[in-house]
């Protein structure tokens, strides 16, 4: 509102001043045409006798002058030496002093006898035998009525100015709260809803502010779908953790009860055997919720995948070697680089190595192999194992949480290969299952090739 | 007693099966659901304490097909599910209890006492054959204020009988309840525990007759 009055009130005041000086202007052209007839009826009666200049004013030519304000007139006839003829000798001259040879009469402003007075002044060339030069007419006037009329103009102008600008504000107000109503609207809509309804606003909105709710409403879908992921996610987790913290109760009880001491150690070791339980399930949770999270890409960073896999799989050897089982890692084809979370990363390809290492039986072979296909830019990596590997029916469940293959996976959270998946998929990349040629399992994991320092947009 | 433990988390059901055997019941445990009802129709429990997330078939499927067999066994459902509906359904389906996981151990088996007592239309935990007295809360027998040294399985002997005093118990439903799958048992088996529970009531409490070719009484 502010933004609209004050502009308005600077071109009403300069639109005012304009208005008082065309009034001004007008007033002048008016009175001064008077002055220039009472001027010109003068001249005209300006003769020559005997070399010298006399006129016979006609009082008409001043009493046409008078006014109700009480003008006051001036007048003065000179010869063109400026000898004075008849008149009032001291009435003074144009500003630049001389009075221009012309036979049109012109005007101007001046102070005389405490007055501001207009002037209009004519010079004629003398007529009659012997005679040169142009005698000079000079018609005064106080502005006393032209300021008047001046004044009468500028206050009607200026009240015209002021009833529109109140007029032009108030329909302002009127239209902008008129307008913003459906705001106002959307806003109460908006204040009033409870932070669990994320059901697309129903307000009739002009067209104007209907793109706006239209993107109001798609953030609210998209709130709402990541919520339903978010609070099946808290479901499951709360679901997946009763039964180990069950398990953990019963045996701290138990081990409470003991009075043996060779029993009672048992018991702890089945206490730590299942608080190692819970609390991987609980990291896989999070690392779940963290390969969910959307958006989030603050720790991502170019690395090389090649070297993170042998890593890893240095990691699981120990493991590997108890079960007598044979790991090894290959490396074909160029730099290996992928832009993403290490801590993600790394739990994916643990995830993978971990379970063909505890599936595979003793004297398995597992082999974990990286390779790079710059035409299809693509990073490719394969755990793949001669070991019992999944039935094809299997093989899509698998990658579901939570899910376990019935006989298998005594100790497993079903999370694993779900982590793996979700991971893959956050980095724009994909997770195959297949048989390998030795009858075991082949995981195929591809990941964007990613150029060095690269930031990938997540998919 | 015996209870058939239905629960595919192997270290709960280690830990429940431990601390259910300390209470003197002979406990079998069974991971999957389809071998559970497999066994259902085959064998006599007490009470089962079934697990609803099993991988094969689901614990409400089991729980469905046992009433339909018209079999009246107590369940007692522990469950991760902390849903209202899951509870409604469980026990519309013919579920005598509800326990939800985590739980404490005293409270489950405070209420798998509870659905036995019931069961066997009593009200407390006490069972009574003249002066002897058996506590099957505390686990404690005694005859005339005086307590007896009874290890699990004679104790176990005792409740049976005591729990059908009068009638006569064959030595298939005591080796039914007195043992599991994983134990051997022969006929002589039952009859050791007998003979020695015998001696133990003998002279002052009720005596164990042999019924031949049927199984034992206890009198009353």
């Amino acid at each position: 509102m502010i933004w609209l009055l004050a502009p308005m009130l600077l071109v009403s005041t300069a639109l005012f001043f304009e208005a008082y000086r065309s009034a001004r202007e007008a007033a002048d052209r008016a009175y001064d045409r008077v002055i220039a007839a009472s001027v010109l009826a003068i001249a005209d009666r300006v003769v020559t006798a005997d070399g010298a200049l006399d006129v016979d004013l006609p009082y008409v030519a001043l009493e046409m002058l008078s006014t109700e304000d009480d003008d006051r007139v001036f007048y003065r006839v000179a010869e063109p030496d400026g000898a004075l003829v008849t008149g009032y000798a001291d009435l003074p001259p144009p500003p630049d002093g001389r009075l221009p040879a012309e036979d049109d009469p012109f005007f101007y402003d001046a102070l005389y006898r405490g007055d501001l007075v207009r002037v209009g002044a004519l010079t004629q060339p003398i007529t009659g035998p012997g005679a040169s030069g142009r005698f000079a007419v000079q018609v005064a006037q106080t502005r006393g009525q032209r300021d008047r009329l001046v004044r009468e103009l500028a206050t009607a102008t200026a009240t015209r100015f002021l009833v529109l600008v109140v007029l032009i504000g108030f329909a302002t107000w009127l239209g902008v709260r008129f307008g913003l109503s459906p705001l106002a609207r959307l806003r109460a809509a908006l204040r009033q809803r409870s932070p669990y309804d994320l059901r697309p606003l129903d307000i009739a909105v002009p067209r104007e502010v209907r793109e706006v709710v239209a993107a109001i409403d798609d953030l609210m879908a998209r709130l709402a779908k990541t919520l339903q992921v978010m609070e099946r996610f808290i479901s499951d987790a709360a679901h997946q953790l009763r039964t180990p913290l069950a398990a953990l109760n019963t045996q701290l009880d138990l081990a409470l009860r003991e009075r043996d001491p060779q029993v009672l150690h048992e018991s702890l070791l089945a206490l730590r055997r299942s608080t190692w339980r819970t609390s991987r399930l609980a990291r896989q949770l999070l690392n779940l919720a963290r390969s969910n999270a959307d958006g989030n890409c603050e720790t991502d960073e170019s690395l090389d995948f090649a070297v993170l896999v042998a890593d890893v799989t240095r990691e699981l050897v120990p493991a590997a070697m108890e079960k007598d089982i044979d790991l090894g890692f290959e490396q074909t084809g160029l730099q290996a680089r992928v832009c993403a979370d290490p801590v993600l990363l790394h739990e994916l390809v643990t995830n993978l190595v971990d379970n063909a290492v505890h599936y595979c039986p003793p004297g398995a072979r597992v082999t974990a192999r990286v390779c790079t296909d710059p035409q299809a830019e693509r990073v490719r990596l394969e755990v793949e194992d001669n070991g019992p590997g999944i039935p094809v029916a299997e093989r899509p469940r698998v990658l579901e949480r939570f899910y376990r293959i019935y006989g298998m996976n005594q100790e497993g959270s079903g999370l694993g290969l779900a982590i793996v998946r979700d991971v893959a998929e956050r980095y724009g990349g994909t997770v195959n299952l297949c048989e390998s040629e030795t009858g075991g399992l082949l995981v195929r994991v591809d990941l964007p090739w990613a150029q060095p320092g690269q930031v990938v947009a997540n998919v | 007693m015996r209870i058939l433990l239905i629960e595919d988390d192997r270290d709960l059901a280690e830990g429940l099966r431990r601390a259910l055997e300390q209470s003197g019941y002979t406990v079998d445990w069974i991971a999957d659901g389809e071998r559970a009802n497999a066994v259902l129709k085959t064998d006599d429990f007490d009470l089962v304490v079934l697990d609803l997330g099993l991988p094969r078939l689901d614990g409400l499927s089991v729980l469905r097909q046992l009433r339909a067999r018209e079999k009246h066994i107590p369940v007692l459902i522990t469950t991760a599910s902390d849903s209202v509906e899951a509870r409604v359904k469980g026990l519309d389906l013919g579920a005598d209890d509800y326990l939800g996981k985590p739980f404490e151990l005293t409270e489950l088996e405070a209420r798998v006492r509870a659905l036995l007592r019931r069961s066997q239309g009593r009200s407390t935990g006490e069972l009574r054959a003249g002066n002897l007295l058996l506590d099957t809360n505390a686990r404690r027998a005694s005859i005339a204020a005086v307590p007896l040294d009874l290890p699990r399985r004679e104790l176990c002997l005792l409740e049976i009988l005591m729990t059908r005093m009068g009638k006569v118990v064959s030595k298939e439903q005591i080796a039914s309840q007195l043992f599991s799958f994983d134990d051997e048992v022969s006929p002589n088996t039952i009859e050791i525990y007998v003979s020695r529970l015998r001696k133990k009531l003998a002279p002052a409490g009720p005596g164990i007759d042999t019924v031949r070719g049927l199984g034992y009484v206890l009198k009353p």
